[in-house]
């Protein structure tokens, strides 16, 4: 039994949107550079962030990318959906300390091959668009369904 | 002690050059990378569920393999300072927890007058078998980014 809906093929249309909104913190960066040992000096070192002309530390574009998977995988499709392929394009960058809100909309659906096409757009706090990008995902079977539901 | 801020300026990057991350995806990988992303996809963290699927067992979040393209960019080529611009991946086939992957990045095209570097991204199991393909651009280092300079 699971919390979220469960959204096969068949209950997604066009224009379909879902969205998640989350402050990324240090300890955020922190876990994520050392899960994927990204020290990148412009993410984890304050002074050698001051002496570039980003003035404080980045956080990883990846790391919220990875809010897209959240949404597909927990929200919308749900649990059981698959990825496919992601396409990302920074605009601009996010800082320690920056919500951002990641908003993806279904553009395609094709029922035979079980795939979704979604437009991606994260913003951060002031409203500005910092990421888009279009992805593919494969929502959970009927047969998926019936095992998260029973 | 300022080895480790020396990323490769523009200048210092050739069509060709490549840099490898090899890597064996932990429980602690998965789990850890599930509580920043909010990601608990039961395909992921549901070991029951799991099994029921074609996958047979929990699978990593692809999202988490294509963050190593980060590891790359960040630490080896271009190196520390280095920031991204586009990346595009496709996941290929799945990857399980204690999988060992190898990613390799490889200049393709070089921009000067944007200071960007385009990449071939490739990511390979263990057994040598193609999990996720790519291609991603990203800005080096600039020749005034440093610890050095940062310190004084």
């Amino acid at each position: 039994m699971v919390q979220s809906k469960v959204n096969t093929i068949n209950d997604i249309n066009i224009g379909d949107t879902a969205s998640y909104t989350r402050t990324i913190t240090e300890a955020d960066v922190y876990q994520y550079a050392g899960i994927i040992g990204d020290y990148n000096p412009i993410r984890v070192n304050e002074e050698f962030a001051k002496n570039t002309v980003y003035k404080k530390r980045l956080a990883h574009g990846l790391l919220y990318a990875s809010f897209i998977s959240k949404i597909v995988g927990t929200d919308f499709p749900g649990p059981g959906t698959i990825h496919v392929s992601q396409e990302m394009n920074w605009t601009k960058h996010a800082y320690i300390g920056d919500t951002v809100t990641t908003r993806l909309e279904v553009t395609k659906i094709d029922g035979k091959t079980n795939k979704v096409w979604i437009d991606v757009v994260c913003k951060n706090q002031n409203d500005e668009i910092i990421l888009t990008g279009e992805g593919i995902i494969m929502p959970p079977t009927k047969e998926m369904k019936g095992d998260l539901e029973s | 002690m300022n080895i480790e801020f020396k990323g490769k300026t523009i200048d210092k990057i050739k069509v060709g050059d490549t840099a490898y991350f090899a890597k064996t995806i932990s429980e602690s990988d998965v789990v850890q990378y599930a509580g920043i992303t909010g990601d608990v996809n039961p395909v992921i963290v549901d070991e029951e569920f799991a099994a029921k699927t074609h996958f047979k067992k929990p699978v990593v979040h692809g999202m988490l393999l294509a963050s190593l393209f980060s590891n790359v960019v960040g630490t080896k080529l271009p190196g520390p300072g280095s920031v991204h611009v586009s990346y595009k991946v496709s996941f290929i086939n799945p990857v399980y927890i204690g999988d060992t992957v190898e990613i390799k990045v490889e200049v393709v095209e070089i921009f000067k007058e944007t200071n960007s570097v385009k990449m071939d991204v490739e990511l390979m199991n263990q057994d040598g078998v193609q999990v996720m393909k790519g291609m991603g651009v990203v800005m080096p280092p600039t020749a005034d980014m440093g610890y050095e300079k940062a310190k004084a």
